[in-house]
């Protein structure tokens, strides 16, 4: 990437919910906490489609919930163009709003069913005053449903007379219309049948690259994230374990997590080798002792079991937290 | 005998105490107890994690091959279906369009649906630019179409595909589609 700042710098985020375990007699249980997100670091240049990757619960979601102020960070820093917004209040976050936008999974439940496509695609036009004259908005409003490949005429139209890839086009629309320099899609594809996922994917792509606006996307897809991003980090319980170019990650993976993910894909063109039963993830209101990942790790020894590995840089813009990282991309060379 | 570590300790457990993985494991494990001859799975590993997926096909390949029964897998993903499958049958809006051996059927498909589905898929091996997406839209349950159900989506279209339903047309032995315009071999 370039040298210029990057337009977002995330540093040592961490989200956290406090919530009380079951009871197991008359008085409520204990409080607990479960760190969603546990001290998350990355950066993203302008115009950098960065994809975030993991398995339910790795708190994937709750990073770009948290960036967009949907829910109160803990501590941590998140410098958007070097403010830190995590430390604006909402007020003085509102500016902002325009700049930062997103796309959320389910284009149905984000659409007011009650309002037509023009009402819902003029709110935001009208609340960040980018449009002065009715006619003003209703030429944006056609404009931006032409780019996402919707005729105009549907203006008129409400949202349950539209199809889930036409919805999520809408869903588009809505956040393309204000001008974002930051879009966070949260599993934008995932809802849709294969066949219109791709007409989105094509469709964001297309999007991203003409407006230059950078964009974190997530997702559980590994195929997807390879499509659309061009570095692509890594989650497991609340933490990036590995970071790095596209290629490097798909090709060379210097975690042993990534390694995992990658050799679980079902293929159709075999010659996958089958992966041993490593278990299941374990929950992030108890993760385990050193490096989370340590139970499931066919390389682990006493020292992933006693001490948390932070990310180590690997050169090339890829760094991972593995203990064993070094190992790893030596066999892989 | 689906892997359940611990198993005397785990039968007093209510489902809420077990994991994604072992909970589909304890529905296999219903499905296997009166030793059927035919296990129909629906979706079986959808709601997982890729991790634990990859654990649960294992488990299923693995038990047909010991008990011999027959697997029916019903999936809308094209990996799983190729890693588990011997046999596959492609269906559109109510109907099989094309059925072959797994391996022949991507090898040699025919219907131009199983194509555009195949490329429609953005995969973790490789790079490309463009996803070449089927046109159009998934069609509602209410719409009627005549001819064959594809042909508004469809690329190579012709005479009679909006009028006549196509019949299933040998192209190998198993190896059936519908399609008035079949695709040529390494099309």
């Amino acid at each position: 990437m370039t040298d210029a700042a990057p337009l977002l710098q995330v540093r040592d985020l961490k989200t956290h919910f406090t919530f009380r375990a079951p009871s197991t007699g008359v008085l409520p249980g204990p409080k607990r906490i479960l760190k969603a997100v546990d001290g998350v670091s990355f950066d993203l240049a302008e115009g950098e489609v960065l994809g975030i990757v993991g398995e339910s619960g790795c708190g994937k979601s709750t990073v770009g919930r948290t960036l967009t102020k949907l829910e109160p960070a803990t501590s941590g820093e998140a410098r958007f163009r070097g403010r830190d917004i995590l430390a604006l209040s909402a007020g003085a976050f509102r500016p902002l709003r325009r700049e930062i936008q997103m796309i959320f999974q389910d284009p149905f439940a984000s659409l007011n069913p009650r309002l037509t496509i023009e009402q819902t695609l003029a709110e935001p036009v009208r609340i960040h005053g980018l449009a002065r004259t009715r006619e003003e908005v209703r030429a944006r409003i056609a404009d931006t449903l032409v780019k996402v490949g919707l005729d105009p005429k549907v203006m008129t139209r409400y949202p349950h007379e539209f199809s889930g890839g036409q919805r999520q086009r809408i869903g588009i629309a809505r956040v393309m219309i204000v001008e974002p320099r930051l879009v966070i899609a949260d599993e934008a594809v995932s809802a849709l049948d294969v066949s219109i996922q791709a007409q989105v994917l094509n469709l964001i792509k297309d999007l991203q690259r003409d407006s230059g606006i950078s964009m974190l996307f997530i997702s559980h897809d590994l195929g997807v994230v390879r499509h659309i991003s061009d570095r692509v980090a890594v989650m497991y319980l609340g933490r990036i374990v590995e970071t790095a170019p596209k290629a490097a990650i798909f090709e060379k993976p210097a975690h042993p997590y990534t390694r995992l993910l990658l050799a679980s894909i079902p293929r159709i063109r075999p010659g996958r080798q089958p992966v041993a039963d490593l278990g299941e993830p374990a929950s992030a209101a108890s993760p385990p002792s050193g490096c989370a990942f340590h139970p499931r790790c066919p390389l682990a020894t006493d020292i992933c079991r006693s001490t948390r590995p932070d990310p180590v840089d690997l050169g090339n813009g890829r760094s991972s937290a593995c203990h064993h990282a070094g190992q790893l991309l030596g066999e892989a060379a | 005998m689906v892997r359940i570590p611990d198993p005397a300790g785990r039968i007093d457990s209510f489902p809420h105490q077990l994991s994604g993985g072992q909970r589909q494991r304890v529905m296999i494990a219903m499905a296997l107890a009166g030793s059927p001859r035919l296990l129909i799975a629906d979706e079986p590993t959808t709601a997982l994690d890729v991790t634990v997926q990859a654990q649960i096909l294992k488990l299923i390949v693995e038990l047909q091959k010991e008990t011999g029964m027959g697997v029916m897998l019903i999936s809308h993903d094209l990996g799983v279906i190729a890693e588990t499958c011997d046999r596959i049958a492609v269906m559109y809006r109510g109907r099989v369009v094309e059925t072959a051996g797994a391996h022949e059927l991507f090898q040699d498909m025919r219907h131009p649906y199983t194509r555009g589905l195949l490329d429609s898929i953005p995969e973790a091996d490789e790079d490309v630019d463009r996803l070449s997406a089927i046109p159009g839209r998934v069609p509602t349950l209410d719409e009627t179409i005549t001819g064959c159900a594809f042909h508004p989506r469809c690329a190579r279209r012709g005479a009679g595909c909006d009028s006549d339903q196509p019949s299933l047309t040998a192209f190998a032995p198993a190896h059936f589609a519908r399609c008035h315009y079949p695709l040529e071999p390494d099309a």
